[in-house]
């Protein structure tokens, strides 16, 4: 999939476990686990800004868009 | 609930199959005894030409044993419908297709009603007998709403599966 989530740099950077974020944005561990191993098809607004907020950085440092060949 | 009218559904195919079966017995007999049934028709009917409603009988039997097919699928459709509703995933793509081939197979049945009226007033005609026919407007909006309710669950089931894999 073109779109790629970077979040095991800001889950380091912040000393957070991926079951500690996702207690702290609300959403299950599963969905959690699906979003950062590529396989979510969509992600809810309220979900990026929670996680933007418990993280502390800006969507394009979680989101990264890779083109065809990369 | 949903119990209760699996049971229903189970009881009208059974009717279904069983009418089909009487119907072309029936049929068979309008044969096998024509002789006779003819005499039968003209003695009860002396005014009426006996050849015109043993013709009208048989086709009326015909038209008995080809609405089992439609029926059949009515029934058969619903019961799938029912049992995703059971295993709790109803709202999926195949209903949608289901209620579509419901939607023709109760145009058929409409329109084999509509067969079986023009009948029903010939032999009116002929005996002085009302055999109770009557055009169903109810019937043609079934249709139309079941048509209707094919295509939403197609879009919803469509929408349910955009939200999947959204987080």
């Amino acid at each position: 999939m073109p779109i790629v989530i970077r979040l095991d740099d800001r889950l380091h950077d912040r000393r957070l476990t991926l079951t500690e974020l996702a207690t702290r944005v609300d959403i299950t561990l599963a969905n959690l686990s699906i979003l950062k191993t590529g396989k979510a098809r969509a992600i809810r607004f309220s979900t990026l800004e929670a996680l933007c907020r418990e993280l502390d950085c800006q969507p394009g440092d979680l989101i990264e868009f890779l083109q065809e060949g990369e | 609930m949903l119990h209760a009218v699996r049971l229903i559904v189970t009881g009208l195919n059974v009717l279904n199959w069983i009418f089909a079966g009487v119907f072309a017995a029936v049929l068979v007999l309008t044969f096998a005894a024509e002789p006779r049934i003819a005499a039968d028709i003209s003695r009860t009917f002396p005014d009426a030409r006996a050849g015109a409603l043993l013709r009208d009988v048989r086709l009326v039997m015909a038209i008995g044993i080809a609405a089992f097919f439609p029926a059949r699928i009515l029934l058969v459709r619903l019961g799938s419908i029912l049992r995703s509703v059971e295993t709790g995933d109803a709202f999926v793509a195949e209903n949608g297709d289901r209620l579509r081939q419901m939607g023709w197979a109760l145009l058929a049945l409409q329109i084999l009603d509509l067969a079986f009226g023009w009948i029903a007033l010939s032999v009116s005609r002929t005996t002085d007998e009302y055999l109770g026919w009557s055009l169903s407007l109810t019937g043609w909006l079934a249709v139309l709403l079941i048509f209707v309710l094919a295509r939403v669950w197609t879009e919803g089931s469509a929408m349910r599966d955009d939200l999947e894999g959204t987080v």
